[in-house]
């Protein structure tokens, strides 16, 4: 196996790592994985790696273990007891060493990503609702000269388009004004946020939005825009016109 | 409960499982059960079917414990992994896929953890923390979306209207950044070292 090898698969074994591969991809990254133990073992170490990212504090539901329990049956008769494939190895064991690394690893308790999502679909509207429009401009000006706030900027991949964004340290946000086109009748801007890993509505912005408030919550970590129809959609149906990560 | 079981190492617990002892699975289920769940309701964002995966990968346990290997990592890493892949299976079969996209866009409170433990260990915890806070913003969206959100990079690029190849290298990049963090403060992530004999 040459080092051209590596550095291809090595890529891959991130993405691998993460479940992250598609299918089709697989199949040969494993044929690779069974002839070469160097990168065999570096995907055990990312797989280190994911699985702190996997961990939690949650409890499973009551009832579970007895679901699995009454499962389980009896043991077939007459069946041997299976030797394990690390008990014929003549290799010491390691699980003393792994027992104690991974011991302070996996007891990770999970502030760790103990993310709080909350329901963040139509909060523009009840913001916008909460604070009436005459009151919104104002407080769009204070939020800018707030030497607390942090600005924002959303920016496009393939123009110049861009759009200022200003976020209170209480999460209070506003969209102040962008340079996009202005959407023709029944089309809409949407506002998304990346929040645990998952892309969430932050509500409808009209066709020319300036001055229009809304709430980053400390989970989001990426703020988008497509162009929607009017009304909105649940999920995002075209691509992305300008991006920018933000943080509370 | 046993108290021999309770005190029982990964190794000892699979082997107690391999001679059919329902208590070894009952403990391995009592240590690892909420993280399990936890991370395939948070992948699937439904603890009914999150359920399902659970009970999957315990009785798969029981029926098939030579898959685990001690050398690999401890049996928490190998149910994560287990439960991980098949929530991911599960989340792109179209139907549940389509489902979770339009609760995720209504309401994302499912995906709530508690963050209270038993073992809490800040020091461990602020680590893994850290290592979350070294990465840059584009990685950590790449490997939320793909590890959190199930997608695969080819659709995390599209999410995110990056390459293909741009994702793929903020992945590697990000775990790697991570992995190096986790490491720099002594939390043992990487292959494990063949351990002298015991005595």
């Amino acid at each position: 196996m040459d080092t051209v090898d590596h550095t291809e698969f090595a890529e891959l074994l991130a993405v691998y790592s993460l479940d992250a591969l598609p299918p089709d991809e697989v199949s040969v990254l494993e044929s690779h994985l069974a002839d070469c133990p160097r990168c065999r073992g570096e995907l055990e170490s990312l797989r280190d790696v994911a699985a702190l990212l996997g961990n939690s504090g949650v409890s499973a539901p009551q009832g579970t273990w007895d679901r699995i329990a009454s499962e389980l049956g009896l043991p077939p008769a007459d069946q041997p007891v299976p030797v394990l494939a690390f008990q014929s190895r003549r290799r010491p064991p390691v699980w003393r060493n792994a027992a104690i690394a991974v011991a302070a690893v996996v007891i990770v308790v999970l502030g760790l990503l103990s993310y709080r999502v909350v329901n963040l679909d139509n909060r523009v509207g009840q913001l916008q609702a909460s604070l009436g429009e005459q009151g919104v401009g104002q407080l769009v000006n204070q939020a800018i000269e707030n030497p607390a706030s942090r600005d924002v900027q959303l920016t496009a991949k393939t123009s110049s388009a861009r759009a200022h964004v200003v976020v209170l340290p209480d999460g209070t946000a506003y969209w102040v004004d962008d340079d996009f086109a202005t959407l023709p009748a029944g089309r809409t801007y949407q506002l998304w946020a990346l929040a645990s890993g998952k892309v969430v509505s932050l509500g409808v912005l009209g066709p020319d939005p300036h001055d229009v408030p809304f709430r980053v919550e400390p989970t989001m970590t990426l703020l988008m825009v497509t162009a929607e129809p009017a009304g909105g959609t649940p999920v995002p149906t075209t691509s992305v016109v300008a991006q920018g990560a933000v943080s509370v | 409960m046993n108290r021999d079981l309770a005190n029982a190492s990964d190794v000892t617990l699979a082997m107690a499982i391999a001679r059919w002892d329902q208590e070894a699975l009952a403990e391995v289920y009592r240590r690892n059960a909420g993280p399990v769940f936890g991370l395939a309701r948070r992948v699937l964002a439904d603890a009914a079917v999150a359920e399902e995966v659970v009970q999957e990968v315990f009785l798969r346990l029981w029926h098939e414990p030579g898959r685990y290997d001690p050398e690999r990592g401890s049996l928490r890493t190998f149910l994560l992994s287990q439960v991980h892949s098949r929530s991911v299976d599960m989340l792109r079969s179209d139907t549940a896929r389509r489902q979770r996209e339009v609760r995720d866009a209504r309401s994302t409170a499912s995906g709530q953890y508690d963050v209270e433990h038993e073992f809490l260990d800040i020091a461990v915890a602020e680590g893994v923390r850290d290592a979350m806070g070294v990465l840059q913003p584009g990685e950590r969206s790449a490997i939320e979306l793909a590890y959190f959100g199930g997608h695969t990079y080819r659709e995390v690029a599209s999410i995110l209207g990056e390459p293909e190849g741009t994702i793929k290298s903020r992945i590697r990049s990000g775990m790697r950044r991570m992995q190096s963090s986790l490491a720099a403060k002594g939390l043992a992530v990487g292959k494990m070292q063949p351990a002298e004999e015991n005595p």
